[in-house]
Order: C-alpha cells, then structure tokens, then sequence
C-alpha cells in the first residue's frame, strides 16, 4: 500500500506532496516536511560515513509500520515514497516518476521556475494515474 | 553473508562497543572518535523515523538498505540498541543479532563487576572470542 510521496529541491524546499492512503493524518503538514528533509540530509550523511565499501548511496528503511524508498537525481532533485513495509524495491517506479513525469512535465515546462512549488496539472495527473497503476497501490 | 561491523548502543545513544570485521574490510580504521558519532547519531535517527510515520504507533528503524550493504538493528526491550551491518546478501542478520543480545546478557550483564551503560572492556576475552567466531563464521 503506498501511503505518500514527497519530492525537495536541492535547497531542501518540498516542491510537491501528495498523500494516497495515509491512514494517520499528519498534525502539521509543513513541520512534518521539514523533519523528513532533515532527516533525509542526516541519512545520507551517516551511509556514507558508515558504509564500508565506496561509494553508496541510501536506497530504503523501514520500521515495523511503513518504510520509506529514497532517490536522489544526480542534479539534487530527492524524492522519497512512505509505502507498507512489505513492499519491495521501488528504485525503478522512483526513476521512472523522475525520469519520464518530472523531466517531462515540469523541468521541460517553460512556465515552471526552478524552486517553485509543483502546479503541473499535468503532471499531478500523470503521477496519480502511475501510482494507481502499480501492483501494490491497494 | 559477510558482517562488516557491529555497534551495541545503551538506552541514552552513547556507543558501550563496536566491532569491526577487519577481515571483509581492512581498510576500515576504527577512529573511537567517528564510532561514538555513528552510534549517537543513528538513535537520533531512530527516533526521528518515529514521528514522520504516516501509521500510527510505529517502532523506529529497523533495517536501512544502501546499494551495497544492509544495517538491520535490534530494540531491546530495556533500551539497548544493537546494529550490525552486513552485505545485501547475508541471510538472516536478525537471528545474528538475537545471538549477539543472548551472549551480551550472558557474558556481559551477568558480571558482577560490570557496570550498567557503561562501555564494554575490550580485555573481557570470553565475549570477544565468542563474538568474533559468530561474526566471522
């Protein structure tokens, strides 16, 4: 089950959230993305300070109640997805969403400004529509 | 199936012991410094994992995957943290973990000479010989 999906800018800036079937929902949505940048920086930092073969890089965690898939592009675009923690690897649909939605419908945008909020409808319905399509969206 | 390191945090995020498999990664150098930091740090990313849960009630991290290694860690239900860091392919690093918690409480904890939270000594053989053979096998 995919509960959300948050994508930051390099700046740290949440560009764009949408929530699917979160069972909790948040206090605060802005504090909440603040955390979850921030923790994702301190992430980062610590697989690669502990990380015994050069380089690598943060693919996933989980908890006993959801697990967070990560990819960061190499233009420093991060994105991260909070699913159910029996669900797989997610690198492929995280390149895909990056690779063909958000390149497509908002970096090739002549409208967008790098750094600005998402308001692609375009893009914000392509994207439901992929996620809805992936075998364990229910 | 190689173990790289295991790290035993107490219930307040100070380091009590790290263990460095030199065999699968001897380049790695044991800085005392850097190890107090990783441990410290990973319990405040525990906790934070915590409180951007969209369920309610979830535990902290319990297994972080990078593209070539796996850190599984284990709660204790008094507070101590056990991490231990292996390769994507090891097959069961939670059962390992059981076993490093089994001989700490064994080893460690039943001696009367030990002093609670506080870090492990590296001259207490019977434990090093014991976790070396259960990491290294």
């Amino acid at each position: 089950m995919i509960y959300n999906l948050f994508i930051f800018s390099k700046d740290n800036k949440c560009l764009y959230y949408y929530e699917w079937n979160r069972p909790l929902k948040a206090d605060s949505l802005d504090y909440e993305k603040e955390n979850l940048s921030g923790l994702l920086i301190a992430i980062c930092d610590f697989v690669s300070k502990i990380s015994p073969i050069k380089p690598s890089f943060f693919k996933s965690y989980s908890t006993s109640s959801y697990k967070l898939h990560y990819y960061e592009s190499l233009s420093g675009f991060r994105m991260a997805i909070l699913t159910d923690p029996t669900t797989g690897d997610l690198t492929d649909s995280l390149e895909y969403i990056y690779g063909e939605l958000f390149t497509n419908y908002v970096m090739k945008n002549p409208l967008y400004e790098i750094g600005q909020e998402i308001k692609s409808q375009k893009f914000i319905y392509e994207l439901d529509l992929y996620i809805s399509k992936l075998p364990f969206f229910k | 199936m190689v173990v790289y390191s295991l790290y035993i945090i107490n219930k307040s995020g100070g380091v009590i012991y790290t263990y460095f498999n030199q065999k699968a990664s001897p380049q790695t150098k044991s800085n005392a410094n850097a190890n107090l930091s990783i441990g410290s740090v990973f319990h405040s990313l525990f906790t934070m994992a915590t409180t951007i849960s969209p369920v309610q009630n979830s535990s902290g991290i319990q297994v972080l995957e990078a593209n070539n290694f796996t850190l599984h860690c284990l709660l204790t239900v008094t507070g101590t943290k056990f991490f231990v860091i292996t390769d994507p392919s090891h097959p069961d690093p939670q059962a390992l973990l059981q076993q490093i918690y089994e001989l700490y409480c064994d080893d460690i904890l039943k001696n009367p000479f030990y002093d609670l939270e506080q870090p492990i000594y590296r001259h207490d053989k019977t434990f090093v010989l014991k976790l070396q053979e259960m990491i290294e096998k």
